[in-house]
């Protein structure tokens, strides 16, 4: 067909045009870090709003680690609590989830450790003012070899909870 | 049209009834070409805008991409909480995990079913860009591919022209089918200086030879996508057992509302700091590196679960995962190979149908087929304004005693059966026919329609 072959070179043009407009193909990126050391970087941190009345809570975050070798969180610290545990969330023997205290976090090379409800987390005791979400929170993490390094850690409300009342609201047929 | 007839008392001879097979399945070809042209030219040329989704979306957000960041990201729930603010009293319906660490985030807001799309500066939490979902360019350009900006009105009316175009293309097949041609040209080659009848005729013909398996895999794998076949094929399914448990195609955006206003409601108490949010889950979905487009959805009342999904346009790297609501922890993970078999199919069908399959040929092949399709109809209408006489249409003549074989006839009810619009719509083309048509002798006359058997 003549027109069309005469309107090809524009076709083609338009076709590559498009195809270099590429989107991602790789897996989402970590979100920007908030601090750097030694090839290791650590995104996404919040602590968790203390519940009502209490000086006790958690702190999540991710550590990516680019480089070759492993890497050991050993400690952590906060100047405005009393004191930081690394903790860990394990199914006791019961079947019941119960917290213990760990030594140190691994971070394999090239891997990642997500901080997160049901498994490691920094669990903060003593927090010496009280909080509101949106306050920034001090914290210094410490990994092997006593290389430190600090950040703030912004302050997020908990989840809402549905409840067996609550799913009414929506306007469900019954 | 035709009859289907009971075995006539005086067989003809096999050249007449080929003669007359051949007369018939042009009639057809020729009144379904009247129906479906103009549909075949809006769905190609919408078709081959959608061909190109994630690079002209991508071409959108491009400003929303690579921006300024003016200190540390704000955590996902305070980014999921602005949005809600943005749409006064709105739920939370999913968040997109934005590709890099500088696009702004993508939340998802549904208020009495209508999604609205919040983009949120990650680290100012400023709102740069909120948009109904359907109000996108794609979502248009998808809807009237699949609905004709119509609802489910339209939507019935592409799955008859897409049910009258697979008739088309087989029974081109046949009347093109090279039986006494020596070489490829006028079969493969068209001859184009060989006289205007000749042109055309080659074009219609020559395309056709070439684009016919193309094309018909495309109405194939579009019927998914409709509402009567596509609920029929989910019926079906139902009954047989072979049922999805989570099938990613929906037949309309009525559909998709409803599903969606039934499901997302409010919320109650806070809960303690061990119970994962939006935040948590999104960790995890990060790290769990799936191909993007990556969403996370909450629990909601139809899934008790946090949802990490890849949607991924092949459907082959699509990966879902679904965390515990209460502690966040992994529960399942399906991958596309964990998917029933037929999933697995129409998942393929239906990535290659939007050219998503194996990249930029798959996208090329999805344009050719789609300037293909309008060349046939453009040489469809030349060939037949050329040929149609004043004041009548111009259908070929019907066959003198409307009497085909059983085994035509078989293969009729065959399709109507497989493409149940197509067979509702052959029912009333025929009632209305024989009551009305044949027997205005100037519609008749006007339409080729044969005279009616006078008992
Ligand atoms: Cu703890």
């Amino acid at each position: 067909m003549t027109f069309s072959i005469r309107a090809l070179p524009l076709f083609f043009i338009a076709f590559t045009g498009l195809a270099a407009c590429e989107p991602a193909m790789t897996p989402p990126a970590p979100m920007l870090a908030v601090a750097k050391i030694d090839g290791m970087e650590i995104s996404e941190p919040r602590l968790r709003l203390p519940p009502n009345g209490r000086d006790v809570t958690a702190g999540y975050l991710t550590l990516t680690n680019s480089s070759d070798k492993a890497q050991k969180l050993v400690g952590a610290s906060s100047p405005k609590a009393e004191r930081v545990e690394l903790h860990a969330h394990l199914k006791g023997a019961d079947g019941m989830a119960q917290m213990r205290q760990v030594e140190q976090v691994e971070i394999p090379a090239k891997g990642t450790a997500v901080l997160a409800p049901g498994g490691l987390h920094l669990m903060v005791f003593g927090i010496k003012d009280p909080l509101k979400p949106g306050d920034s929170f001090p914290v210094e993490l410490t990994f092997a070899g006593n290389r430190k390094v600090g950040f703030a850690m912004p302050v997020v409300e908990n989840p809402s909870q549905k409840t067996e009342g609550d799913m009414g609201h929506g306007g469900h047929p019954h | 049209m035709t009859d289907v007839s009971a075995p006539i008392q005086t067989a003809p001879s096999a050249p007449e009834r080929r003669a007359r097979l051949y007369r018939m399945l042009w009639r057809w070809h020729f009144y379904a070409g009247l129906f479906c042209i103009p549909f075949i030219i809006l769905l190609s040329i919408t078709g081959s805008l959608y061909l190109f989704k994630p690079q002209i979306e991508a071409a959108l957000d491009r400003p929303y991409t690579n921006l300024v960041m003016t200190g540390p990201s704000a955590p996902v729930s305070q980014q999921v909480q602005i949005a809600l603010k943005q749409i006064e009293g709105s739920s939370f319906k999913s968040y997109r995990l934005p590709d890099g660490p500088k696009d702004a985030a993508q939340v998802l807001v549904t208020k009495g079913g209508e999604d609205t799309i919040v983009y949120v500066h990650p680290t100012s939490l400023e709102i740069l860009k909120a948009i109904p979902r359907e109000e996108r360019l794609m979502a248009v350009v998808r809807t009237i591919h699949g609905e004709l900006l119509m609802g489910d009105n339209g939507s019935l009316i592409v799955e008859l022209a897409a049910s009258w175009a697979i008739v088309m293309v087989v029974t081109g097949l046949y009347l093109w089918w090279p039986r006494t041609a020596q070489g490829l040209h006028g079969v493969l080659i068209p001859r184009l200086h060989a006289g205007s009848k000749v042109f055309w005729r080659d074009i219609h013909a020559v395309t056709g030879m070439w684009v016919s398996f193309f094309a018909l895999f495309l109405l194939l794998t579009g019927l998914p996508w409709t509402n009567v076949w596509g609920k029929g094929f989910d019926m079906v399914r139902d009954l047989t057992g072979t049922a999805a448990v989570s099938k990613d195609w929906t037949q309309s955006r009525t559909a998709e509302r409803e599903a969606t206003e039934q499901v997302f409601s409010h919320q109650g108490h806070d809960a303690p700091y061990y119970v994962a949010n939006v935040d948590d889950i999104a960790a995890s979905a990060r790290a769990a590196r799936l191909a993007p487009p990556v969403t996370i959805t909450p629990p909601n009342g139809k899934n008790p679960n946090w949802m990490a999904r890849s949607l991924a346009g092949d459907r082959i790297s699509r990966v879902e995962i679904a965390f515990s609501a209460q502690d966040g922890s992994e529960v399942s993970r399906e991958a596309f190979g964990d998917k029933h078999v037929i999933d697995q199919a129409v998942g393929v069908g239906i990535a290659a149908h939007e050219g998503q399959l194996f990249g930029p040929l798959n996208q090329a092949l999805g344009v050719l087929t789609a300037l293909g399709l309008i060349t046939l109809s453009v040489s469809a209408f030349m060939m037949w304004r050329k040929r149609a006489p004043e004041g009548v249409l111009g259908a070929p003549p019907p066959i003198p005693d409307q009497k085909i074989g059983v085994g035509i006839g078989l293969l009729i009810f065959v399709f109507g059966l497989f493409l149940p619009v197509l067979g509702a719509c052959l029912i009333l083309v025929a009632v209305m026919e024989r009551l009305i048509l044949s027997r205005i002798p100037s519609t008749r006359h006007f339409l080729g329609l044969a005279q009616p058997a006078t008992h």
